[in-house]
């Protein structure tokens, strides 16, 4: 299952596909009445499972495996242990409105929340008085 | 401003919110979740309620199709039937009966209230696909794909905005491997003769 999530005029719309499928949720601006972002445990996770990919790779030194060929296999990690350190706390997003609550795919990470926030505010502020909003 | 509450994702338990400030950072009591909660004026205010239908006092009044004791209050944008406040579904710009509400969502005519869309141009061209690689299963897959990608090609397809490509890939693959199929079969024929 993918989810993403797309701007409309006046509502967020939520897409999730199974490929051959796709469900909609539209969440009319209008109606958001807050946003709640739980923090988790995501960026610590991810740093454990690629360094312990880079500690496992750089294992193979120790069997006399160039350090060229090392240096390779370990880049991509490498990458990803980096990119998710800058990327910040990793957190939940979710959106409430009188009827539902939906986890929203994005932001994954806390630094990313004030440009959401920032959008929807902008959007509430200039949303129509009516809007459809469907589960 | 009305006294209003927000619930913790995890375990939804109700928190205190308060319209200012507008942003709260907090520990959940019960899940120790932290979390940050950003309110927005509709959190404050009091829920809509619906218009109450009007009762006919007069015989000379218009009445609602549904309802013919309320007074009609709108035209119907979609079979222009007379309707009450109650009965009337404003929907964007328009003003909707309940029927032409359950009609258009059954028939997927009103685009705001669809909930699910089957992306038949990916299937056929699936279909084509797995049939070249496993070419053995082509014989039955490419037919399907050639009859799912003409009988769905003005299907609507993702809202996300669709082409006719796939359909058209899907086809082009399919009949490639029937024609693959059809000088297999004819070789054979003609090495018996």
């Amino acid at each position: 299952m993918r989810s993403r999530l797309y701007q409309g005029g006046d509502h967020l719309l939520l897409v999730q596909s199974t490929g051959y499928t796709e469900d909609y949720k539209r969440v009319a601006y209008q109606n958001i009445r807050y946003i709640v972002v739980r923090r988790t445990n995501g960026r610590e996770q991810q740093a454990m499972i690629s360094g312990l990919f880079l500690l496992l790779i750089g294992l193979l030194l120790l069997a006399h495996v160039p350090w060229g060929v090392v240096a390779v296999l370990e880049f991509p990690f490498f990458i990803w242990f980096i990119v998710n350190l800058v990327r910040g706390e990793a957190c939940r997003t979710y959106v409430n409105t009188d009827i539902q609550t939906i986890e929203l795919p994005v932001p994954r990470r806390i630094n990313r929340v004030p440009l959401l926030i920032q959008f929807l505010g902008e959007k509430i502020g200039a949303a129509p008085p009516t809007a459809v909003e469907t589960a | 401003m009305a006294a209003a509450s927000f619930e913790c994702p995890k375990c939804h338990t109700e928190l205190e919110a308060s319209p200012e400030p507008a942003q709260l950072e907090c520990t959940c009591p019960k899940c120790d979740s932290q979390l940050l909660a950003w309110f927005f004026p509709p959190l404050f205010r009091s829920r809509p309620v619906g218009a109450a239908a009007t009762s006919v006092i007069d015989q000379s009044e218009a009445s609602c199709f549904y309802h013919p004791q309320k007074q009609a209050a709108q035209v119907c944008d979609g079979c222009g039937r007379l309707i009450c406040s109650l009965c009337s579904v404003e929907l964007g710009a328009e003003h909707l009966c309940p029927t032409c509400i359950s009609a258009g969502r059954r028939k997927g005519k009103i685009t705001a209230l669809e909930g699910s869309r089957t992306c038949y141009d990916r299937i056929a061209l699936s279909l084509a696909i797995v049939g070249m690689v496993f070419y053995a299963f082509s014989i039955v897959l490419a037919p399907i794909a050639i009859y799912v990608a003409i009988r769905h090609w003005n299907s609507p397809g993702s809202l996300l905005g669709v082409s006719k490509n796939r359909y058209v890939i899907a086809i082009i693959i399919a009949s490639l491997e029937l024609i693959g199929w059809f000088f297999f079969a004819s070789a054979v024929i003609f090495a018996h003769k």
